[in-house]
């Protein structure tokens, strides 16, 4: 999990819109990459979107996230509950 | 190895998941079939009177074993989560499709590795089946296949299938007069009912930890290039390897393997609609008992047509026996494939639609 600590986490309904907003951040020169959605995330499956810290904006934005997941205080939060 | 702790926590299930298996083999339950979930869940039916083979009729503890395992853990983790909504039908009919394809081949995804496990070479057509479904799978999510997304739903909605299996249990230890049970058979061979019930509980309850599932790992490989999940897969073959080697279980060969045949093409097609109904729905037969225990009332669902499905293989004679697959099972088999890909390409040509 302390790979993760830098990184945001996005959540999507489906892999297919994973996939759609990995095109679309990379056209915006956002780097980021595609994993399984982490087990201390969530007990379903699913595809999520990896992106650094620092491109935290960037993930705010997408309106097709499920959830928006940064490490704060010693946990992760979704920033979408917030 | 990104992620240690969740393949350290995916090993052990498939180990436990593994040795539970040998255990309820060596225990009374059928050969290769320590675990079967498509199998136990047409037993159910059978005992349920849903329908009349004979032979595959009893209330199988392991299934509910399962459910309540991921029930009770993910209650007692706080994972508990009551879903609903996404597109609860199909998922229905493509549980029974999914069934119907399992006993084609005579096994799920779970009873495929344990088949490969004790050398019946006949699984190895499954096997390959089951891949090509899961890559025709990824094909279709990657067109942009979904079935919707599940939304909150009430605690008793969430846990009613856990309370199904509550009253199966009931009837099974105290009215067991109202079901059905098979006196020769796959049906009448059964562990005894505390150690399948156990195992159950065990199982369920690790496969929810680790999110155990035999379609997913395949999947995460090709969709992801990721082998986290397929950690399970392996070790639930490994370990059913090693006990089958030690115990002198281990035959390798097509011929008179327990409860297969030996008709490849239908053993791969059966597997190939298994892999590919498993990816549209999210997870093998094993992972929907898991989620459906954790409040997926999508996946109760899923479990409903399940055990439909297999209440319809053997009504219509479709499920195969020792002997081959059945005409009826290689006309349901196409027809089943035809299907699922026509579902698959409607859902995808209405988001398409949607998106201009």
């Amino acid at each position: 999990m302390d790979s993760f600590a830098d990184k945001v986490i996005i959540t999507f309904h489906s892999h297919y819109d994973a996939v759609r907003q990995k095109k679309k951040l990379t056209a915006s020169a956002v780097s980021c990459e595609l994993i399984p959605v982490p087990r201390f995330l969530s007990s379903s499956c699913g595809t999520a979107l990896m992106l650094d810290g620092r491109d935290y904006d960037a993930a705010l934005l997408i309106d097709e996230a499920e959830s928006v997941n940064i490490y704060q205080e010693g946990r992760w939060s979704d920033l979408r509950q917030q | 190895m990104k992620i240690t702790g969740t393949r350290s926590v995916l090993a052990a299930a498939g180990i436990v998941t593994g040795f539970a298996a040998f255990i309820l083999a060596l225990a009374g339950n059928p050969g290769n079939m320590g675990f079967c979930i498509a199998c136990f869940l047409r037993d159910i039916a059978g005992s349920l009177s849903l329908h009349g083979s004979e032979t595959v009729q009893y209330m199988r503890p392991e299934i509910i074993g399962i459910i309540l395992g991921s029930f009770v853990i993910s209650l007692l983790t706080g994972e508990f989560s009551p879903r609903s909504g996404s597109s609860p039908l199909l998922r229905f009919l493509i549980g029974m499709c999914v069934s119907i394809g399992a006993l084609v081949f005579l096994g799920c995804p779970l009873r495929m590795v344990l088949r490969l496990s004790a050398g019946d070479a006949n699984a190895i057509a499954g096997l390959a089946g089951f891949i090509l479904g899961i890559a025709a799978g990824c094909f279709v999510l990657n067109q942009g296949f979904s079935l919707g997304p599940a939304r909150e739903t009430n605690r008793l909605e969430g846990s009613g299938i856990s309370f199904v299996a509550v009253l199966f249990l009931l009837l099974l230890v105290l009215a067991p007069s109202l079901l059905k049970f098979s006196t020769s058979g796959p049906g009448s061979m059964r562990a005894p009912v505390i150690l399948s019930l156990a195992m159950g509980l065990v199982v369920g309850a690790f496969a929810q930890r680790s999110r155990l599932c035999f379609a997913g790992g395949v999947r995460d490989l090709f969709l992801l290039r990721d082998s986290t999940l397929i950690t399970g897969f392996i070790a639930v073959f490994v370990s059913s390897l090693v006990f089958n080697i030690a115990s002198g279980s281990f035959h390798f060969g097509f011929e008179n393997q327990p409860i297969a045949h030996t008709d490849q093409l239908f053993n791969l097609l059966g597997m190939f609609i298994v892999g590919f109904g498993s990816v549209l729905l999210g997870g093998c037969p094993l992972r929907q008992l898991v989620l459906a225990g954790q409040g997926s009332s999508d996946s109760a669902v899923t479990v409903l047509g399940l055990i439909i499905g297999g209440a319809v293989a053997h009504n219509f004679n479709l499920a195969s026996s020792t002997a081959g697959a059945t005409a009826g099972g290689k006309a349901a088999s196409v027809i089943i494939i035809v299907f699922l890909a026509f579902i698959s390409f409607t859902v995808i040509a209405a988001k398409r639609r949607n998106e201009k």
